[in-house]
This record gives C-alpha cells, structure tokens and sequence, in this order.
C-alpha cells in the first residue's frame, strides 16, 4: 500500500515545530514532504496568493504551501492555539487554516487539527488527536500515544527543536556568547530569524563583519523570569520568549548589542518590541529593531548591522 | 599636499569632497544622480580634474546606498554605512553635538551621539514620506522651486494642517485645503510641519533629543523645515556649512589613515562604462546580478547572494 503523503509548508510555526511534526507522521505510517527553503519564487508566489494587509510570514508562508499543494495528498497546517495557559498565538496563527484556504483555489485536503492548551493535557491531546485519527483512519489511541511522544511537549522547551544541535539552520550560531568577540544577540521569531531568505541572511552577515551572533532560546524558568520583571505577563506565545530573551541578553554581560528582528507588519511585536525597549533595557546597551518586509533590499538590512556594529566598536575618524 | 576623495552616492544625489589630512574642504560637488550613479560620478571627477589639476589622491572612502558602486569605479579604502560617515563629520565640525537629523533625498536618519560616540541611532524604513523627494514633488505640484518653499513656509501667518503620514494622503489633504481656499504660504508650512511630524514619529520616539542638533542633508537647505523642528522641539537647530555633503566628508575623514589608496586613478571619469544586469536562473534564489563594463569587458560584478559570480576572471 501507497503511504499517505503528508505535505507541510517551511513557514511560520514549522520553524519551531516542525521536526516534531515529522517525526509524528513518520511514526503513524506516513510520508512527509517539506517545501525547500523559501527563495525568491516561493516568496512571490505567496505574494501573488495573499490580500494586502497579511503580514511577510504569512505571505512566505502561503508560497510554501503553493508550491506543496499539487504534489502531495494532504496538506498539514495545524491550528496552533496556544502552548500554554493564559496565552494566545497571533490570530493569524490561529486562523492559518482559514486563511489558506480563502486565499488559494486547487487545495488538496487541509489536515487542521487543533492544539490548544487549555485546562489539562489530556483534553489538549484529545482535541488534536481526534480529526488526525480520522483522517489516517487510525486508532485514537495509537495517534495519541506519537502526539504524547513528539508534540506535547511545549512545557519542557518552547521551542524544542532550536535546542537540538542537529537542526539544519542553526550552522554557525552561537547558542551563548564567546568572550574576547563583539557577541550580538538577535532576537525575534524563529520562522523570520530561521528563514534564511526573508532575514537576509542576517547571522552570516553579522559574522561577516566580524561579530559573533548569538541566538539565545529561553527556557521555561527563564520566560518566567523575564516575565516577572515586567509589568505585566505577555498573553502572546513566542511574543514571551522573545522578550525572555531580551531580558537573558540585557542581562548577559557578554552580550555587547541585542538586535530584534521583526516583521513590519506584525501586531504582537508592536507590543513587545515597546516593551523590550521601555521596561528591559535599562542599562541602556546598543539595541536596535530590524523591521523586513517584502521591500525590504539586503542594502537596507546591511547598512543598519553595518552601522550597529560601528557604534558598538565606537568607530571615529 | 596629502589628499583625501569622499564619494557619497545616494539615490537622489551624488555627492564628492576634496579634503586635505586636517578635514578642510578643498572641493565640493553636490548633482543630481538622475538614476545614473556612475555618469553623476564620472562627470563629478572630470569637475574636480579640471578645477584642481591632476591631485595625488592619497585615500578614498565612499559612503550612500551606492557606495559599493563607487566602489567598484574609483577603488575604495573605505566603504562606510552613512550613519558612521554622517556622524564622524558632524563631530569633526562640532565636537559637543549631541544630536544629528539628516534628511536626505529618500530616506532620513536621526543619530544620537554623547561623548564624541553615536550611541543610537534609526533610519526610516521603506516609507520615503518624510524626506526631500516628497517635498519636491509637492512642491512641483504646487508650481513652486524647492528653493523656494522655505521661504514661503517662514512668511505663512497660520499654517494648515496637513496630513504627513503618507504622500498619497498629504496630496489629497493638500488639494482640500487650496480648494477651501487656504493660501499658498500657510498650505506649504503645513506640508513642513507635517514632514517633521512624520520624521518625529517615525524615527525619534522614545529617543531622546538634546543639543547641540547638527541639522545636516539636503532638506537642511529649507529653512521652513528648520523652524518647524525648532518649534516643535524648543531646541535650536544648527546646520553646517557644508550640509549637503557631511556624509561625503565623513566617508573621506574615514579614508585618512589608509596605508596605500585603492584609488583606480582619474582615468575613470573618461572611461566608456555602463552597466548591464541578468538574473542568474542557476538556483531558485534568482538574484539580480549587475554588471559594470568598460567596453566589453567586465570589470566588476555584484549582487549574487552565493558571491559565484562576484569573481571575475582576469
């Protein structure tokens, strides 16, 4: 028999979850089919599918699935929720089913499933696992024990797969600063910061001029404690490591400049990026908010590292 | 006498400075590029050839969002970001500045510097409503030299208020206020009043400006922009003499402690360059490659993100 052929974009939470999900449906009997790294066409192609106001992740992230649809049985785009209690992922996160599907015609069957975390496990599981099960004809119980095994997880690492060395983006980035270098932590979320196309290639240029990027990826204690020196709790998921890891970098002493990454557009980063900037850095190190868009030139992305780096070597005539 | 070449390629205008090793300004052009960066260039240094002879050129920076290009055709020892270059002349001018706005032809930047260091700094993103191209083609709709809306601005009695978020929605708030009969002077201090607003909320807020401000890049010329920061800041703003041209002079000071110049020498201004460019369709990446030729031959060629085709075969 012919394995079902499971199609899963490399966009938006595939950047944090994706190996998992790979894993999930390789041990429930199927293939699994990834779009390549987003590149030119990708990013026009979901361009060419989007209205207006979506923002640059989104966008790439419907490319993904343009390029996906015809050659694959099932296109996999979970409804992610929440990861956690008492917070939310973006509406556009939540919706990302929907929106695929009002934005492009042709789709082959959408596999949403949904996760949300919400009172207790078991609950988060069984909702998650029930379309699954169904769609693969499978039992309840043999979809549940892969998604115990691979998905619910979210408690122990947020973002799990950015702390295993072998994830293929991370070649070359420091996971802690080097003494003696300039050491600059960029921040921001991993689907732009990981998505070697729409970041520019920010990491190799930032090595290129001489510095070391560091990417520091907070565990649970750590967003809990950032989260304690704010004022208030932030509601949106990865909206909180993001500023945890603003916190962990203003706090390391080894880090000479936090650079945060963010998409022109985005609703939660407008909140965060303020607050990073008002209430964490208070010993005022270099800190600088790199907004991409689809205008964005590499010209522009270079000349601001370029810039950054100069005034933290306090470059003078 | 030992000389340094500062090139500041911008998308509007193409800047070139002479300096001798104390940072005295001994030339200076500031020309329309007109979307042909290396013409601007080459007939800026047929310019400067001919006004003062065959100078042993002893380094050369080169800064702007062309400064790679000039690169390519002059031979550089720096290739600096405008932010550094703009901040090393303003302090090379004035030691205590502490702040400096530049406003250029298509984008704007605001520098925060303490102790003779830039300490913060932010450019505007891909919005060009604040910067001199949106003042020119409002003033060409408005049938009026950019020269002259200054002026204007500072003689209005009650300036309208116009909306400076977006060029597009400027335009029709403009057009609404002559239609209800507003007069030219006050409609242009409006449209002063409402670039500095937009420069303030995209690149000042929460930054914190103190003096001395060094007013610098093109848009320093208008002085109805001047007293419209002035009023809205309660600080004075300075502009230096040499305004349009402080990141060319920078970019130069820069190129002061080079060993031996890169410098391709004079020649260049009479060579038959052009440029050509080909998407490369070896990987789905497809960059756009530019080439610079001089007759048929390639002499530089950038702008492939696997750097392949970058070197040239000699």
């Amino acid at each position: 028999m012919r394995h079902l052929n499971i199609g899963i974009p490399r966009g938006l939470l595939f950047h944090s979850y994706g190996e998992a999900w790979k894993l999930f449906f390789r041990e429930l009997g199927c293939e699994v089919t990834v779009s390549p790294e987003t590149n030119a066409d990708i990013l026009k192609e979901g361009i060419r599918h989007t209205v207006g106001d979506l923002c640059l992740p989104v966008k790439t992230f419907l490319g993904h699935a343009a390029v996906l649809k015809d050659n694959i049985d099932v296109l996999f785009i979970p409804r992610y929720v929440s990861v956690e209690q008492e917070s939310y992922m973006c509406p556009k996160m939540i919706g990302l089913p929907d929106v695929t599907r009002a934005c492009m015609v042709n789709l082959p069957p959408v596999l949403d499933p949904m996760f949300h975390v919400k009172l207790n496990k078991e609950q988060t599981v069984r909702e998650f696992v029930k379309p699954v099960a169904k769609f693969l004809s499978l039992s309840p119980a043999a979809v549940s024990a892969a998604c115990e095994r691979h998905l619910n997880r979210h408690e122990e690492a947020p973002a799990g797969q950015h702390r295993q060395a072998e994830h293929p983006l991370n070649e070359g980035v420091g996971r802690s600063a080097v003494p003696g270098r300039m050491n600059i932590s960029v921040i921001g979320r991993p689907y732009l910061l990981f998505d070697r196309h729409l970041s520019k290639n920010l990491f190799h240029f930032i090595k290129k001029l001489g510095a070391n990027p560091v990417y520091l990826n907070p565990d649970r204690a750590e967003i809990r404690e950032a989260m304690a020196v704010i004022p208030k709790w932030v509601y949106w998921d990865m909206g909180k490591e993001v500023v945890a890891a603003a916190h962990m970098s203003f706090k390391d002493e080894r880090i000479d400049g936090v650079v945060n990454v963010c998409s022109a557009t985005c609703g939660p980063d407008s909140f965060t990026g303020d607050l990073i900037r008002k209430r964490l850095n208070q010993r005022n190190k270099p800190y600088m908010s790199l907004s991409l868009d689809e205008h964005t030139s590499d010209v522009g992305i270079q000349t601001r590292l370029e810039a950054f780096i100069d005034m933290i070597a306090k470059v003078t005539a | 006498m030992e000389v340094f070449l500062g090139i500041d390629v911008g998308s509007v205008t193409t800047k070139v400075v002479l300096i001798d090793h104390e940072g005295a300004v001994l030339w200076s052009s500031y020309k329309k590029t007109q979307g042909q960066p290396i013409r601007a260039l080459q007939s800026a240094f047929a310019a400067l050839r001919r006004d003062m002879g065959d100078v042993e050129i002893k380094g050369v920076g080169t800064t702007g969002s062309g400064r790679k290009l000039a690169d390519h055709i002059a031979g550089a020892d720096q290739v600096k970001n405008e932010i550094t270059a703009h901040a090393v002349s303003a302090i090379h001018f004035i030691p205590n500045v502490r702040t400096i706005v530049e406003i250029g032809g298509q984008d704007s930047k605001l520098i925060l510097i303490r102790n003779r260091v830039v300490t913060d700094f932010s450019m505007n993103t891909v919005c060009a409503a604040g910067t001199g191209s949106f003042l020119e083609h409002q003033a060409a709709r408005l049938g009026i030299g950019i020269g002259e809306l200054g002026g204007l601005a500072l003689s209005a009695s009650s300036p309208a208020r116009i909306a400076g978020r977006c060029t597009v929605f400027a335009e029709s708030d403009m057009i609404h206020k002559q239609q209800m009969g507003h007069n030219l002077e006050d409609i242009v201090a409006g449209l002063c009043d409402a670039l500095v607003r937009n420069y303030l909320n995209n690149l000042a807020r929460g930054k914190e400006i103190i003096g001395p401000v060094i007013f610098q890049g093109g848009v320093a010329a208008n002085p109805g922009i001047k007293a419209a920061f002035e009023r809205e800041l309660g600080l004075e703003f300075i502009v230096p003499e040499r305004y349009p041209v402080m990141g060319a002079i920078g970019a130069a000071l820069l190129a002061r402690n080079t060993g031996k110049t890169r410098f391709k020498g004079w020649s260049v201004a009479e060579q038959e360059l052009s440029t050509s460019s080909f998407y490369c369709s070896d990987c789905p990446n497809s960059c756009g490659v530019i080439e610079i030729n001089d007759s048929d031959r390639v002499i530089a060629r950038w702008g492939d993100s696997c750097g392949k085709w970058g070197k040239l075969e000699e």
